[in-house]
């Protein structure tokens, strides 16, 4: 059963969770999870927080499998994204602001062992400034970057135009190149 | 710094580690929320059968019917017992 799963799109596995097959269920948060805590991750910068935002998405998701569209051509992942990155900001809303003292620990373990010494401090100030950017800047960013969508793929889930999309990855990309210029 | 570099740099962290948990945690909580969901189903054919009042009275009879069944149950045990004492006393003990 669970090898059958296997080889069934995420668009498959929709249509059998919509019948209440939580193997189906199980199939798609186990091959999806990995993914949707890295980017709520990058939008709350707090594992248990980012734990609680993919949680209550997916159990949204089982809760209410309709507000998922069959019709629709989107792929399960770019809806999903746009669930994902909404609870982020609804729970962070209920939170207090974030502390500028958390925004400058950056941890370091996702960082290659064979990058150089340099290279690892470029990506931490990368990283300290990246944390700064305006929300919608950085959700662009993190979609295109670190999620590898296609810039259409990153419009669609934050519901803007293509333009729109690259105008925030351009503002983005100036911000940090102003503040990183003495590297 | 150029577009390349700092593409290279953005590109050079790409996911954060997730707990092996967060899967397992998710798909339990899911199954229990099923099996939740279930017995308010088996409430909600209830109450489709049956007016809050219906219910009501329903469980009151099902109440006495226990403690009835209860206190008949017990006088029969009594009762039997009290036979194989006097059967005992009258006619010794076969064995």
């Amino acid at each position: 059963m669970a090898t059958e799963l296997q080889k069934l799109t995420d668009e498959e596995l929709m249509e059998l969770i919509l019948n209440r097959n939580d193997n189906a269920f199980a199939e798609l948060v186990t091959r999806h999870v990995k993914q949707f805590y890295s980017i709520a991750y990058r939008t709350l910068f707090d594992k248990n927080d980012a734990e609680d935002a993919v949680q209550e998405g997916f159990l949204k998701l089982w809760d209410k499998p309709t507000m998922w569209n069959p019709n629709k051509e989107t792929k399960f992942t770019t809806w999903f994204y746009k669930i994902v990155i909404n609870q982020c900001y609804d729970n962070n809303k209920k939170k207090r602001p974030l502390n500028l003292n958390d925004t400058m620990e950056v941890a370091d373990e996702s960082i290659d062992v064979e990058t150089s010494i340099e290279d690892k401090a470029k990506i931490q100030a990368v990283e300290v400034y990246f944390r700064k950017l305006p929300k919608s800047q950085r959700t662009a960013v993190n979609l295109c970057f670190y999620q590898g969508l296609s810039n259409n793929e990153a419009a669609d889930v934050m519901g803007l135009k293509l333009k729109a999309l690259q105008s925030l990855l351009m503002r983005a990309k100036t911000t940090l190149k102003e503040k990183l210029h003495k590297f | 710094m150029n577009d390349e570099i700092l593409d290279r740099l953005l590109n050079a962290r790409k996911f954060e580690p997730a707990n092996d948990n967060l899967a397992y945690r998710i798909i339990t909580k899911a199954k229990n929320r099923s099996w939740m969901n279930d017995q308010v189903s088996i409430w909600d054919l209830v109450k489709g059968f049956l007016s809050p009042k219906q219910a009501f009275a329903m469980a009151i009879a099902l109440i006495v019917g226990l403690y009835v069944g209860g206190m008949l149950t017990q006088s029969a045990t009594a009762d039997s017992e009290y036979q194989v004492s006097s059967f005992l006393e009258i006619n010794g003990d076969p064995l």
